[in-house]
């Protein structure tokens, strides 16, 4: 077998490194308004600020969710929703070391908790020293939310479980109820 | 896998860490012992321990950092050259 060495021309590594900048200048130039949109949502409709931000997450996570299509079980759609999301979000089910079900069932539906390593929000909040579980965090519980429900057909409530620097516990509750 | 220690040379024993701790991996001593270590497989690496430790007493090993996009490049870079 014979293995083709790639090999680039400094004009096309510059290039790439250009382009890389770039992104993450455009990038953080967008945190930048995001968090200061946010900041002032926040001065301007109170806690009111919470429910919209959920809100639009929900909306652009059914978006997402009718994107992927029907998911047979949460550990799927966990899986192809973090795989869509890029480097933007990544998300695991978490369960302690003593339990043996990542997913419990519930008389209602299924529970269980949501690690959240890598997360665009907790990003840009830190970048914009925006405290943790504000509207924006509200608006990744919409975003995630929606698109479980559209994947699985259920109702979803995520709720804040704890909030650090490097990952976030969050539970979450899928209901038949109310579909 | 993440390995978390508790410095006993350090840590004066406040608990901070243990009631920050959202998976109960450290546990508070009486009499302001050092802090103990109980449970480190349910580590979830959120390094709140760390951040509230006011003597650094927390470490933790081979820990998996989550990607920080909001530092510009060269901020790393100057960040870098000064390590």
């Amino acid at each position: 077998m014979v293995i083709k060495r790639e090999t680039y021309t400094d004009y096309e590594i510059e290039f790439a490194m250009r382009e890389k900048e770039d992104f993450e200048k455009s990038m953080q130039a967008l945190m930048d308004i995001v968090g200061a949109t946010v900041s002032t949502l926040e001065s301007v409709a109170g806690m009111g600020a919470r429910a919209m931000s959920y809100m639009a997450g929900k909306n652009i996570g059914k978006r997402i969710g009718r994107m992927i299509g029907r998911k047979p079980d949460v550990e799927t759609a966990i899986d192809a929703l973090t795989d869509l999301m890029g480097d933007a979000w990544k998300i695991e089910i978490w369960k302690p070391a003593t339990e043996k079900e990542l997913v419990k069932k519930t008389d209602k539906g299924f529970q269980c908790k949501l690690l959240f390593r890598d997360c665009i929000v907790r990003q840009t909040l830190e970048r914009e020293a925006i405290p943790q579980k504000g509207t924006m965090c509200y608006l990744t519980n919409g975003y995630v939310c929606g698109a479980l429900e559209v994947m699985l057909g259920m109702r979803g409530k995520l709720d804040f479980l704890h909030s650090g620097n490097n990952a976030c516990l969050k539970d979450l509750n899928l209901t038949r109820e109310g579909v | 896998m993440v390995q978390i220690e508790v410095d006993e040379s350090l840590c004066k024993g406040c608990g901070m860490c243990a009631d920050v701790c959202p998976t109960g991996v450290l546990e508070k001593q009486e009499n302001f012992e050092p802090t103990k270590v109980v449970n480190p497989d349910d580590c979830i690496q959120c390094l709140s321990c760390l951040e509230i430790c006011p003597a650094y007493a927390v470490i933790h090993k081979e820990l998996i950092p989550v990607r920080r996009l909001q530092i510009e490049t060269s901020t790393l870079d100057m960040i870098k050259k000064i390590l």
